[in-house]
């Protein structure tokens, strides 16, 4: 190669020194044949304007002399002085030269010139006041014109070959500095292309022209694609490691060369052995379940027709004996420049067991919805006798019950009287009894009732029914320190008659455990707690063991002894019934001897809670 | 036009002719060719003579014969057609050399000899280049003389009177005059 250049580099430097001299060689003969031709005719005039006088006064020996002064001219072969018509007045001859050439000028022509027989002849007419008086004839040799070629030719030659291997002497240096590192650049090229091997380097040049800049920048790049080469392993690694963690195969279809590529993590899906190949898209088709199989082309048609990636579930058959395995797929499609698709590459793993699992569960779903209705009737079955049985117990309670409260007192106002203490006081005790027994029968027939009953519900201010059961409570609370701490309370959709009990059932615990207290304070208000608004009434009572807390709204549940605080156990069992009624819910707050602070919600809080406007100061009632 | 003149052959075979033909005892009678020659060269001398300012500015260039005529038409034929510096030649037969004031040449016959050294005297200012073919011509003041050398009619210049009339010879004259006298001879 390097070769190449330096032949190259003096086959040019040749051509162009060759067709110089060459130039400069015709352009020198031409110029030098104008050369003889002019310096012919200006002898050719000397000799005529001497010979005028010579010519016209007939001294044919004057003019002889004249001639002769062309001796001084070696390539003058033959001259002479002729008259008009052709006849020689006076010649001059050193030699025999062509002899057959005439001075024949036409009537128009000053002069003429023509080269013939190796000589260069001359013909220039002598004028004497405009009038042609004689005719100058000169014959020259072309031996000056010649030598003089010859040496130009030699100088040309000498030029031509020192230039030459000049060029090549110094094309060889070149080929040092230059042509050595491309040479080497292209050679270590070549090895990489033909090894792979990206891990070779050029070797740097020794200038810093834009040679090494080349290798330098070839050798940078080389740098770059070898990371990258890296950087492509690594990611075809981690690939192959999520794709064989997820048992999820690879596909190409390549449409310009109709070809169907399956990765080996795909052949296990299909059943088949691995190293299978699986060539055409038909073969594809082939591994699909019979029954999909059409499906599965329409979809790719589609796919590969329109914008929209491909993607869906099939069967295939497989293993021993044929079991159906459902895979699932989705592809990509590559577009040429035009827009015509030229592959599609895709993924598939087997959802099976997914699908499997999918359908026990519906499967159990619905058992358990059967279950759960099945459940629901039994109990409103159930619920709903223990209704009717309460109901009717209470009910027929009653009767008997005011039997004996009747007759009792009866006996008490009539009798009363002839009775001594002792049976007195046995008297009092069936009248308390029966009286409790018939609050407890109440509280059980409210509960029922509750139960039973419909909500109708409507916008109702909390603050006003707090108003009204604060009248029942303070005459209740007839004769006691009690301060009421009244705050705003919002307006909530609500059965205002059921919750106007749940405020009157609450009140009338407070005031019954705040008993014990010189002064006690009663609260309600409301607080936002975890994003959800809830009413609450706090006292300063005896509080209770939260220990217990979860009894206390269980049926006949009495946190305290009988001869501590009088109660049922029904209330609060009721209270909750009428919020959950409502979708709400009740809790407590308390500690023993500090006080209690029982916290509810109703459902329509938060959607048609709005702040009322008054705040009612407590009062004192003394 | 191309003037057609014999070879010197020729020159030598009228020559002898004319000798032979003449009639005049005197070996210097010419023959009438030889004025032929004499009258072409008059003709010419125009070309190879400088002639001062006031002279050179005449719309004609006049040749003048004073005295007994030699030449005949023969002069008429060798001015015809003829020009000098671009000026048209004229021929003049004149009498008197007053009359030869505008002349550029003056052939002065041989018949006009023994009144020479006037006529000569009276032509002292004038710019006139006189010729003629009487011997001692130029010995006398002449500026031009024609003589016959061999078979061939050369002249002699006198070239002090020329230039004392303010005229210029060409070189090209002087080389093929067979003498020129210069100074005081």
């Amino acid at each position: 190669m390097s070769r190449t250049l330096t032949w190259a580099n003096v086959l040019v430097s040749g051509i162009a020194l060759f067709l110089a001299c060459a130039a400069f060689v015709v352009y020198s003969v031409v110029t030098f044949r104008d050369m003889v031709v002019r310096d012919l005719s200006v002898q050719a005039q000397i000799i005529g304007t001497n010979s005028i006088s010579a010519i016209v006064f007939d001294d044919a020996i004057a003019a002889g002399s004249t001639l002769s002064a062309l001796a001084a001219a070696p390539n003058v072969v033959t001259a002479g002085v002729y008259l008009p018509d052709g006849t020689a007045f006076a010649t001059y001859r050193t030699g025999p030269g062509d002899s057959a050439a005439t001075p024949g000028l036409r009537p128009d022509e000053d002069e003429r010139s023509w080269f013939d027989g190796g000589y260069v002849h001359l013909a220039r007419a002598v004028f004497l006041e405009g009038e042609p008086v004689a005719v100058v004839f000169i014959q020259s040799d072309l031996r000056q014109v010649n030598v003089l070629l010859i040496r130009y030719l030699m100088i040309a030659m000498a030029v031509l070959v020192g230039s030459l291997a000049a060029a090549l002497l110094i094309s060889s240096r070149f080929r040092r500095s230059v042509t050595g590192p491309i040479i080497g650049l292209a050679e270590t090229a070549q090895i990489i292309s033909r090894e792979k091997d990206y891990a070779v380097r050029a070797e740097p040049a020794e200038t810093e022209d834009e040679v090494a800049v080349l290798v330098r920048a070839f050798n940078e790049m080389l740098d770059h694609i070898q990371g990258r080469d890296e950087e492509l392993a690594e990611a075809r690694e981690r690939l192959d490691l999520s794709l064989r963690s997820a048992g999820i195969g690879t596909w190409h279809l390549d449409l310009v060369r109709a070809r169907f590529l399956m990765d080996d993590y795909s052949h296990p899906l299909f059943g088949l052995p691995p190293g299978t190949s699986v060539r055409r898209l038909e073969d594809f088709i082939g591994l699909v379940h019979p029954d999909d199989r059409e499906e599965t082309k329409r979809r790719l048609r589609d796919s590969l027709a329109g914008d929209a990636p491909f993607g869906m579930e099939f069967r295939v058959l497989r293993g021993e004996p044929n079991e159906a395995r459902i895979l699932s797929s989705r592809g990509k499609v590559y577009k040429n420049r035009e827009g015509a698709a030229v592959a599609m590459t895709g993924v598939c793993w087997d959802i099976t067991e997914l699908k499997r699992t999918e359908r026990a569960v519906r499967v159990l779903n619905e058992e358990l919805e059967h279950r759960v209705e099945a459940r629901t009737q039994e109990l409103e079955a159930a619920n709903n006798e223990l209704q009717a049985f309460t109901y009717s117990v209470a009910h027929d309670l009653r009767a008997p019950l005011r039997h004996i409260h009747g007759f009792s007192r009866m006996l008490m106002e009539e009798y009363g009287a002839e009775m001594d203490d002792g049976a007195r006081g046995y008297l009092e005790d069936i009248l308390q009894g029966t009286q409790r027994m018939g609050r407890l029968i109440d509280d059980l027939l409210a509960l029922g009732r509750v139960g039973r009953q419909d909500l109708s519900l409507q916008l109702t201010g909390l603050g006003s029914l707090v108003a009204e059961t604060l009248e029942s409570a303070r005459q209740e609370a007839q004769g006691r320190n009690i301060e009421w701490k009244i705050n705003d309370l919002p307006f909530v959709m609500c059965d205002p008659g059921l919750i106007r009990q749940v405020f009157t059932n609450l009140f009338s615990n407070s005031v019954k455990y705040t008993g014990p207290r010189k002064h006690a304070v009663i609260e309600v208000g409301q607080v936002t707690l975890d994003g959800e608004t809830a009413v609450y009434v706090r006292d300063n009572g005896v509080g209770f063991d939260m220990q217990y807390a979860s009894k206390l709204f269980g049926v006949f549940q009495r946190l305290h002894r009988r001869e501590d605080f009088e109660g049922t156990g029904v209330g609060l069992a009721t209270v909750q019934r009428i919020l959950l009624k409502h979708g709400g819910r009740i809790w407590a707050e308390a500690e023993l001897d500090k006080g209690a602070t029982f916290y509810f919600t109703l459902k329509g809080f938060g959607e048609d809670a709005r702040p009322v406007g008054e705040n009612e100061t407590s009062e004192v009632l003394s | 036009m191309v003037t057609r003149r014999p070879t010197t052959r020729g020159w030598l075979a009228l020559v002898v002719l004319g000798t032979l033909a003449s009639s005049h005892a005197s070996a210097q009678a010419p023959s009438p060719t030889e004025y032929q020659v004499q009258a072409a060269y008059l003709s010419h001398f125009g070309s190879f003579v400088e002639w001062p300012a006031p002279r050179r500015s005449q719309s004609t260039f006049t040749l003048c014969v004073l005295g007994a005529d030699p030449f005949g038409p023969v002069l008429e034929s060798a001015v015809s057609d003829r020009t000098v510096d671009g000026r048209p030649m004229m021929a003049r037969r004149i009498s008197q050399p007053r009359d030869a004031e505008s002349c550029h040449i003056l052939f002065i016959s041989a018949s006009e000899e023994p009144r020479l050294d006037r006529i000569l005297g009276d032509l002292a200012d004038s710019s006139t280049l006189t010729v003629s073919n009487m011997p001692r011509f130029t010995v006398r003041g002449g500026m031009l003389q024609f003589v016959v050398v061999g078979n061939n009619v050369r002249f002699e210049i006198n070239e002090t009177r020329a230039l004392g009339a303010s005229l210029v010879l060409s070189s090209q004259l002087l080389r093929l005059a067979v003498a020129v006298r210069r100074g005081d001879d």
